[in-house]
This record gives structure tokens, C-alpha cells and sequence, in this order.
């Protein structure tokens, strides 16, 4: 059973400004309940993004664009622009990468 | 030959025919294999040090995960350069270098199907040391599953690209051709998994829902 964000809904859109501020999002998002686990996903998009760095430094991989991270019943998806991450997806459906990359702009939740 | 060296000897084997069936996928274009932080295999152009250091972060990002009980089946980064895919089975990582062209989706289920395949198994006698892995799974590792529990989850997952009722004929037409009973074991359950994810036409989205399947299997 789907448990936070995603109990409510199966796909969810942040926009993130340069300072992590959540331009766009959801009602959902923006639930009491919810405000913890959305605050989590945008520390976790900086977190791995530094896993990524350190990856990329290693395999002479170039920058980074995005990264999907796929768990039971969640796929979050996180792409970064100059400022960092800028958008996160999250959903309860695992979705090809084409898919990911159409739905980061995607208007609406 | 004793089992240590028997055991090593057939991973070694299944290790050299599961890089040759991920090479034959196009875009794959380095690997990286690991248990724990320790690599096992690799074909980077890379030293082995900095495999193993690469190895240890990875192992590290992958344990906070999993600290927060958070169990990380895929990661998958495009880079400016390449994509990397990780697969992750317990303790055993697959690290792929793909090209931005390859078919992520196809590479996933390939390596995922795969990675199961190499079952890292204690020697706990030279029979069981000889047993393939998918039967020394039904050797009372895993306790039986319930069939409709199985067909609950393809029903599910089927529900996604075909109407219910036509999730739910295809799932019945297997069952009764594999002759299956009330309970399966992993192998059997896995078997009809794939034997009804096959009826999905799109390539791709079979792949996924098969990557799906069999994950949840371990869930």
C-alpha cells in the first residue's frame, strides 16, 4: 500500500527554485502530513547529487543531468540544472526513462 | 576439487556468460560488478583501485538507503557523456555504463533477470553447492507463495496496459496451461510471472513490468 505522498496521488511534479523553494507542487505537497517527506525528497536530490559528483569524477562521466531511484511501489526522479535540482518527480508507476524525462515538464501535478 | 573451488569455478562461469549477455544488448558499454563494497568483476577502463573506490561509494549511497529502510532495486543517472544504470539484488551491485541510445529499459530487465541468476550461495555441501540457483531457492530457502497472491500482483500490474477482465483471462489461460497448484514455489511463481508479462506486446513496457515483477517477488 502507498504510503504519503503518493497514498494521495500517483504522480506528483515539484519545481524547485535556485534556493530549493518549491515554486510548484501539488496540493498534496503542501498536506501537514506531507510536508516532512517532501522536505526528505529535496534534501535526498542534493544528497545523491553529491554521489553523482563523486561518480562522475571517478568514470570521467561528465555532469550530471538526472537520476531515477527506483523502489518498491516509488520511482523519484530528480534533474538538475544550474542551480542544482530543480525538478523532482515522484510517482508510484516505474517508468521508462523517455518517460521520466517527458514528465519533468509536464504542466500540473 | 573441493567445493570452495567447485562453487568459485561455476560463479566464474555464470559471471563470463552473464557479461557476454548484457555485451550483446547494444549501448552497454562498460560494467562493473560488486557484492557489498567489494568489486568482484569490472571492465572499466579504469585502475582497479579506483574501481574499488568507486565500489565503496557506491555501497555507501546505496546502505543510507537502506538505513532509512528504504530497499533501492535501480538507480539510473544520465551524465553528459554516459548513463550509468545500477541494479542492485541484496547485497550484489551491477553498475552498467550505457550509451545515451541504449534501450535502458531492455538492459534493466536483461540484468536484472540476470544478476538473480548468480546467487552468491554459502557451500554448505558439495550437492548444494552443484544445484543451479533457482533450485537451491526451492530447497525450503523461500516458504511457498500463494498463487493468488501472484495472480493478484499480475492482475495489478497487467491492469496498467490491458482492461481487467483481459488481465485476468490472460493470467487464468497460463495457470491452467502450467497446470500450477495453490501454492508455488519462487521458481514457479517467477516461471508464470514472465510466461503472462509475455502476452504485452510493447517491448518496452514489458520489459519494465517484468523488472517490476520480479523485484516484488523478493518484497
Amino acid at each position: 500500500m502507498s504510503k504519503g505522498i503518493l497514498e494521495h496521488a500517483e504522480s506528483v511534479r515539484l519545481c524547485l527554485g535556485p534556493n530549493k523553494e518549491i515554486l510548484e507542487a501539488p496540493e498534496v505537497v503542501f498536506l501537514a502530513e506531507n510536508q516532512a517527506e517532501a522536505r526528505t525528497m529535496i534534501y535526498e536530490s542534493e544528497y545523491i547529487l553529491e554521489y553523482l559528483q563523486e561518480f562522475s569524477t571517478l568514470l570521467s562521466l561528465g555532469e550530471p543531468s538526472f537520476v531515477t531511484v527506483t523502489e518498491p511501489g516509488r520511482q523519484t526522479s530528480f534533474r538538475y540544472g544550474p542551480h542544482g535540482a530543480d525538478r523532482i518527480v515522484l510517482t508510484r508507476e516505474h517508468r521508462s526513462m523517455a518517460k521520466v524525462l517527458s514528465a519533468f515538464d509536464e504542466s500540473g501535478g | 576439487m573441493s567445493p570452495v573451488v567447485e562453487e568459485q569455478a561455476a560463479l566464474e562461469s555464470r559471471l563470463g556468460d552473464i557479461f557476454t549477455e548484457l555485451y550483446s544488448q547494444p549501448g552497454v558499454s562498460g560494467s562493473c560488478l560488486q557484492v557489498g563494497r567489494t568489486v568482484v568483476r569490472h571492465d572499466m577502463p579504469f585502475s582497479d583501485q579506483r574501481m574499488q573506490d568507486f565500489g565503496a561509494r557506491l555501497d555507501h549511497l546505496i546502505a543510507s538507503y537502506q538505513g532509512v529502510e528504504r530497499s533501492v532495486w535501480q538507480i539510473c543517472a544520465a551524465f553528459k557523456k554516459y548513463w550509468l544504470l545500477v541494479l542492485c539484488r541484496g547485497e550484489m551491485r551491477l553498475s552498467l555504463l550505457l550509451t545515451p541510445e541504449a534501450d535502458t529499459a531492455a538492459i534493466t530487465s536483461r540484468g536484472t533477470y540476470l544478476l538473480m541468476q548468480v546467487e552468491v550461495q554459502p557451500v554448505e555441501s558439495p550437492a548444494a553447492a552443484a544445484q543451479p540457483a533457482a533450485q537451491a531457492q526451492t530447497n525450503g530457502k523461500h516458504p511457498p507463495i500463494r498463487r493468488a497472491d501472484i495472480e493478484a500482483c499480475l492482475g495489478t500490474l497487467l491492469s496498467r496496459v490491458v482492461g481487467l477482465s483481459q488481465g485476468r483471462r490472460l493470467i487464468a489461460r497460463e495457470v491452467q496451461r502450467l497446470g500450477y497448484g495453490e501454492h508455488l514455489t519462487e521458481f514457479q511463481a517467477r516461471h508464470l510471472g514472465q510466461k503472462v508479462l509475455d502476452y504485452i506486446p510493447n517491448r518496452s513496457k514489458r520489459e519494465i513490468l517484468t523488472s517490476e515483477f520480479l523485484h516484488s517477488l523478493e518484497s
